[in-house]
């Protein structure tokens, strides 16, 4: 039975530490910027809440674990020596170790609890809280460091959205009305060459017209001239 | 104490593993920013070649333009000049029709008095003509009449001859008259559409000049926002390098 609980409260404790690694916050691509860069069109959708409104949550999150760290760590204080406990958190620093420590096997939380009733005694179980604690509070820092790292990642990666985001709209509301107009331009200038070729024949052809009939006129009346004129 | 120790060491331990996922995140977190760096010089490239392509359209319309622009304006100036030089026709013409007046005045004239000579040779053959038929003059006098009437005679017939042509000429006279006044009325009719060939040329042209000016505006435009677009995509560039050398 002592075996079992030697081996049962690291499982639980990895459990629940390995419970904080796979909710690892899961980060997404910088709000605001667009990922397409065949179409370098900004698609993205905006986070629910803001970056302030993240920050002050998580803050707040960390202020109220914190309160219970310290509260935790009074009753830890106030607990007698027990090999239990040195036994459990030599036996968690084992498996921390192990190659298990990357594919626990997971537990669902109410059996967790259900065994911690059942199988410890009240001082191991505050060891376990403690260690909890300690899971939630190395979760917190972690979230604290991705949150950082994501601040300064929307830092950075918003002035480019923001730029991105700029010149798309540039793009949809100058140059494609732009594009649009200049193929206008363009029929126009179209027309207009066929429409000037066009007057430009005409106008030759009225000219060499008027020009072949005022010559022949000119020969007839010089003839009927020299005809009438002879007599 | 004991406890607290391996409370102490515990967590140490746990610290150290979450760091080590930390810098996971961290990384991972480098990696996004890096991808959507990329994407948004992508972004930036793209569009700049979009306008990169708009310009070189613009340049080549503006091209065509120009040479439009170029056989407008000479369109403009040759219907100008046509427009003078029918002008002048018409004042050719009206010469003409005065020349023609003169010419059928002159016309008219001949053959009146080539009827009239006409006539009075014909009465003339047919005065010697009864004295013959009268046999009242002596003989050697009735071979002279006869003599007399065979000249008069081919008078006669020259001057009629000479009266067709006038008639012929009369006629070119006639035709030349009719065609004198066609063509001034053409020629009105062509100073007229040649005028209006002109005022459409020079309407055009002005439509060319700001489709131009419109060409070139929005060349400016694109260039303008290129220039922005770039001076931004070299400072993604730069900061990102600024941020590799550290």
């Amino acid at each position: 039975m002592r075996r079992l609980r030697h081996v049962s409260l690291p499982l639980i404790a990895l459990a629940l530490f390995a419970g904080g690694c796979a909710t690892a916050p899961t980060t997404s691509q910088p709000a605001g910027l667009a990922t397409s860069g065949a179409t370098g069109t900004a698609s993205q959708t905006k986070p629910a809440r803001t970056l302030s409104e993240l920050v002050h949550e998580t803050v707040a999150t960390i202020d109220q674990m914190l309160g219970r760290y310290d509260a935790m760590l009074k009753t830890i204080q106030g607990l007698s020596d027990t090999k239990a406990a040195a036994v459990l958190l030599d036996e968690i620093g084992a498996y921390v170790k192990d190659d298990r420590w990357e594919k626990p096997d997971p537990i669902p939380e109410e059996k967790l609890q259900a065994a911690m009733l059942e199988e410890f005694s009240r001082p191991s179980r505050t060891v376990l809280t403690h260690t909890s604690l300690n899971k939630e509070l190395v979760d917190l820092s972690r979230r604290l460091i991705a949150l950082n790292n994501r601040t300064a990642e929307l830092a950075a990666s918003y002035a480019q959205g923001k730029t991105l985001r700029a010149y798309a709209a540039k793009m949809r509301r100058e140059v494609m009305p732009l594009m649009a107009q200049l193929r206008a331009l363009a029929v126009a200038d179209t027309a207009d060459t066929a429409g000037i070729a066009h007057l430009d024949a005409e106008t030759k052809k009225i000219l060499a017209t008027s020009r072949q009939s005022l010559r022949a006129l000119e020969r007839e009346t010089h003839s009927l001239e020299s005809e009438i004129g002879g007599k | 104490m004991t406890t607290k120790v391996l409370v102490s060491v515990g967590s140490s331990i746990a610290a150290v593993v979450a760091a080590g996922t930390g810098t996971q995140i961290y990384q991972r977190s480098q990696q996004e920013r890096e991808e959507a760096r990329v994407a948004t010089v992508a972004a930036l490239q793209s569009f700049d070649q979009a306008i990169e392509r708009v310009k070189t359209s613009i340049r080549q319309s503006t091209e065509m333009r120009d040479d439009l622009l170029k056989r407008t304006d000479a369109l403009f100036k040759d219907a100008g000049s046509t427009e003078q030089e029918l002008l002048d026709h018409g004042e050719k013409a009206r010469e003409l029709q005065k020349r023609h007046a003169t010419v059928a005045a002159e016309a008219g004239k001949l053959v009146a008095d080539a009827k009239r000579s006409l006539g009075e040779a014909t009465a003339a053959v047919g005065v010697c003509r009864q004295i013959l038929l009268k046999d009242s003059l002596k003989a050697d006098q009735a071979s002279a009449v006869q003599e007399d009437i065979r000249t008069k005679t081919a008078i006669v017939k020259d001057v009629r001859a000479r009266m067709d042509e006038l008639t012929r000429l009369g006629t070119r006279c006639e035709a030349l008259e009719h065609s004198l006044a066609m063509f001034v009325q053409q020629n009105k009719g062509a100073v007229a559409r040649v005028r209006e060939i002109r005022e459409e040329a020079e309407e055009k042209l002005a439509a060319q000049k700001t489709r131009h000016a419109r060409a070139q505006e929005a060349a400016d435009k694109l260039a303008r926002l290129q220039a922005e677009m770039k001076k931004d995509l070299e400072a993604i560039k730069v900061a990102k390098e600024t941020k590799q050398e550290p």
